[in-house]
């Protein structure tokens, strides 16, 4: 019977996805763009009725045509006017619904009606069912509505577990901010609490860029391009062209010619400059964090594991701040964009009756850094550790970060490689020292480090002067493995210590077979013989009873011909054995 | 009893003991007699058919048979001396020693036979794991091509994005020369430098070409939301509602694709440039 396919739906306010499970593998659906569709439904000039990317490129230009943000509207009386005709909520959702099933009719190759859907934590039962009718309305069976944390922390296997875990779900996307956190027991999944700011999101954050942009431009260029909407269109891609690249690289050169007429921006803007920026931002969702878990009853000692769903979550800052709030290291191993959806198609998954493989999570497990002066306990310290790469960042991954000069002319910088969470450095692990022969320049002159950590463990380093870019490179290989082997050996050292300790011995588990020696000689046996032995294994429970005897004689016989290194008669043994299995019926 | 009857006792006596198992006897020797005849009748024809057969043989005996009988004799008193001695006997030494050795070559054929049907088996399931294996090589070789396919279309369609950069960069600069206010003397220099730049312009958009790469025509055509993206609207009076007044990024298709959306501003109506 051909199991009817069921999809997972992330039906989110920006952007929708569609997830379905291939060869017990979850994947999201793509068509030409990641497979993330703009949220955003609307009616050309022509009056055709466009969905995704198509209507979200008309919505500046026409946007009494065009419907933006309806998961805000769900569960309302708000009509919609396209064309000449109104629309409710519902309906307008169930056209971005369609859309999405189309597209993974397309992938799978045939008629898709069931489906699983994500809605937010706090939407009401009025608003869940109105993401039903939806659905039904596109012709989709809602088979679950799910709640997003929910799918986030299906995404990552947290369901799957048997103990008790509590997790917290940050997910700041590009307008909306949630934070939830879940409590799963016995893989049953309860939402204890959540909060947020639905007026919240990456957006704010390339304003806040394009703002300091066009102070750049009124301090230098003495032009105020505040009313020009071709150079603010300009500015925002490049802000937010920025923003990106500032999540991996320290300093980011913004270069624009002809902004205006005869006005070329040049603009370096550092991660620093930029963390001010939006500082007030994170805090502010750092307030809800904590709120969520008043609300939930919980101490962040409580809990288990913080979950990162949302582009913006790619932000540096957001994971070092939720680390010193939480005291524990937040996990982004799977693509934020399309966590919910992943979960969502396990889910779909699931109810198909399928066996999901859990999501390959390829994150380093451990922090990776460098030392510096600075402040430790409220005191002066040379070897403060500065990490680069966090722990559970996903791979491969790339960070930089800028340091200093002390000294006038200062001659060389040590530059140390550490592995380990401790905030002083010489209780990590060193795994590599470099000297870097520094030029001539004033205190304060900057050297960027730059780390580089592949799926393999090649950690890959460069440091370069700023001013000068002079720079050295270094590979340290097997990065992972460093203190691994040191785990591993000190198990067999303890192991051997407590030989009866079950959780270390090597014994096979008996198996009720009486003929495999304990000893193994199999091991030992010409290939010949030892397949006659697998061949009378396999034909014993059909033997006569009236030779099964012989047949356990014999290769008893055998077994001992071969312990006793007698391999004529070892040789003989199994001829008379085989005449016997040949009788067999199998 | 009378007289009569004492003597025609013995006479029923005699006539019962003898007379009757008298007759009996010579029934069966005649019937014994009439039988054996019969036998005879069969070896005779049996005889004369082994006669015939051995009239219709050569003359010359076949080569497994001694010429002289004596011979047959000697050997076989050699190869079985405790025999029953007779010279044309059965050798049941020979026959058992045979009858061994069949057992044993009967075994080892056995043997070899169930061998090489095991052999067979396996090779007949290793042949099908095989054919599984090539299967899915073939599958796999087939979905790798067309993720090379589609590795090499995004890397590409990657590589040109950053050079529609450059290439927007190129435009914008030659689009300046509208608004060059130089002297008179300097304006010569400069519509030089302007000129090559369109140049440089041509030459990116023919290299573009031969990579199947071409710009999508914006100003003055209408708002296509396929290809372009509008990024603000304003108001010129005498241009028709929907059409782009102009271009802040150009948008280029390849291979019937969009590679990259345009990104204008449109004619609406109410709002003032």
């Amino acid at each position: 019977m051909v199991q009817e396919p069921v999809i997972g739906i992330d039906l989110g306010t920006t952007n929708s996805e569609v997830a379905f499970v291939f060869n017990d593998t979850p994947i999201v659906i793509e068509d030409d763009d990641r497979g993330i569709m703009p949220s955003c439904v609307g009616i050309d000039r022509n009056g055709r009725l466009i969905v995704g990317r198509t209507a979200r490129n008309q919505a500046a230009a026409f946007p009494g045509d065009t419907v933006l943000a309806v998961k805000r509207r769900m569960g309302t009386d708000t009509r919609y006017t396209l064309g000449d005709q109104e629309y409710t909520p519902q309906e307008i959702s169930a056209m971005i619904l369609k859309t999405l099933k189309a597209r993974a009719e397309d992938a799978i190759g045939g008629p898709v009606q069931k489906a699983v859907i994500t809605v937010p934590a706090y939407f009401t039962d009025v608003q869940r069912q109105a993401t039903r009718d939806a659905g039904r309305i596109a012709g989709l069976e809602v088979l679950r509505i799910i709640n997003e944390p929910t799918a986030a922390a299906l995404a990552y296997g947290e369901a799957g577990r048997d103990e008790d875990r509590h997790i917290l779900i940050y997910d700041l996307g590009g307008g909306t901010f949630d934070v939830s956190i879940v409590k799963i027991e016995a893989g049953v999944v309860e939402v204890l609490a959540s909060t947020g700011d639905n007026r919240l999101g990456g957006e704010d954050f390339d304003e806040a860029l394009v703002a300091y942009l066009l102070d750049h431009i009124r301090e230098h260029h003495g032009r105020d391009l505040t009313d020009d909407p071709v150079a603010a269109a300009r500015l925002k891609s490049a802000a937010e062209a920025a923003k990106m690249q500032l999540s991996d690289a320290f300093f980011v050169r913004i270069e624009e010619d002809h902004v205006a007429p005869d006005l070329h921006l040049s603009c370096e803007v550092s991660r620093d400059i930029f963390e001010e920026m939006i500082r007030p931002l994170i805090e502010k969702t750092m307030m809800s964090v904590a709120k969520a878990l008043r609300d939930a009853g919980l101490s962040p000692g409580r809990l288990d594991k913080v979950i990162l769903v949302g582009g913006s979550t790619r932000i540096p800052m957001v994971s070092r701040m939720l680390s010193g709030e939480l005291n524990i290291e937040p996990v982004m191993g799977i693509d934020p964009d399309l966590c919910v959806a992943l979960g969502a198609g396990i889910q779909a998954g699931r109810e198909m009756g399928k066996s999901i493989q859990s999501m390959l999570i390829d994150i380093t497990p451990y922090t990776f850094g460098t030392s510096a002066f600075g402040m430790l306990e409220g005191r002066h310290y040379a070897h403060c550790f500065v990490p680069l790469i966090r722990r559970n960042t996903k791979l491969p991954a790339t960070r930089t970060e800028a340091f200093q000069t002390m000294v006038d002319n200062q001659a060389a910088a040590d530059i140390n490689v550490y592995q380990g969470d401790h905030p002083d450095a010489l209780d990590n692990i060193r795994i590599g020292t470099y000297t870097f022969d520094l030029s001539k320049a004033p205190a304060g002159s900057v050297i960027t480090l730059r780390y580089d950590l592949d799926l393999n463990g090649i950690l890959t380093l460069e440091a370069r002067e700023k001013d000068t870019g002079k720079t050295i490179n270094a590979v340290l290989e097997n990065v992972f493995s460093q203190s691994g082997t040191g785990i591993s050996e000190a198990r067999e050292k303890v192991g051997a210590l407590f030989p009866g300790d079950n959780a270390l011995s090597k014994e096979a588990p008996s198996t009720g077979e009486p003929l495999r020696p304990e000893s193994g000689p199999d091991a030992v046996l010409p290939p010949a013989i030892a397949g006659i032995l697998d061949q009378a294994r396999e034909k014993l429970p059909l033997a006569p009873d009236e030779d099964k005897d012989d047949i356990i004689n014999l290769m008893e016989d055998i077994t001992e011909a071969c312990i006793q290194n007698d391999p004529d008669r070892a040789g003989k043994l199994a001829e008379d054995l085989e005449d016997i299995l040949f009788y067999i019926d199998e | 009893m009378s007289l009569g009857d004492i003597a025609a006792k013995p006479g029923v006596w005699f006539h019962r003991a003898i007379v009757l198992r008298l007759l009996t006897l010579i029934h069966t020797a005649s019937g014994r007699a009439l039988r054996n005849r019969l036998d005879m009748d069969w070896k005779t024809r049996a005889l004369a058919d082994f006669s015939d057969w051995l009239d219709g043989l050569d003359q010359a005996p076949p080569e497994f048979l001694p010429e002289n009988p004596a011979d047959q004799s000697e050997s076989d008193s050699r190869s079985a001396p405790q025999d029953t001695g007779s010279p044309f006997g059965p050798d049941l030494y020979t026959l058992l020693s045979e009858f061994v050795s069949l057992k044993k070559q009967i075994q080892i054929q056995t043997r070899e036979q169930s061998r090489n049907l095991r052999g067979l088996k396996n090779f007949n399931a290793f042949a099908g794991e095989g054919r599984q294996l090539l299967d899915d090589l073939a599958r796999q070789v087939s979905r790798m091509g067309a993720m090379e396919d589609k590795l090499r279309e995004e890397t590409t369609a990657d590589i040109l994005q950053a050079f529609l950069d450059i290439r927007d960069s190129l435009a914008r600069g030659t689009a300046s020369r509208t608004r060059v206010t130089a002297p008179f003397l300097r304006q010569k220099k400069v519509h030089a430098l302007l000129d090559g730049y369109q140049i440089a312009l041509n030459k990116f958009d023919q290299a573009l070409l031969r990579l199947e790469t071409t710009p999508i025509p914006t100003t003055g055509r209408s708002f296509d939301p396929d290809t372009m993206t509008a990024v603000d609207t304003c108001h010129v009076p005498d241009m028709p509602q929907g059409v782009v007044t102009q271009e802040i990024s150009g948008g280029f298709m390849r291979r019937g694709k969009v590679l990259r959306h345009a990104r204008v501003v449109v004619n609406t109506p109410g709002k003032e440039n």
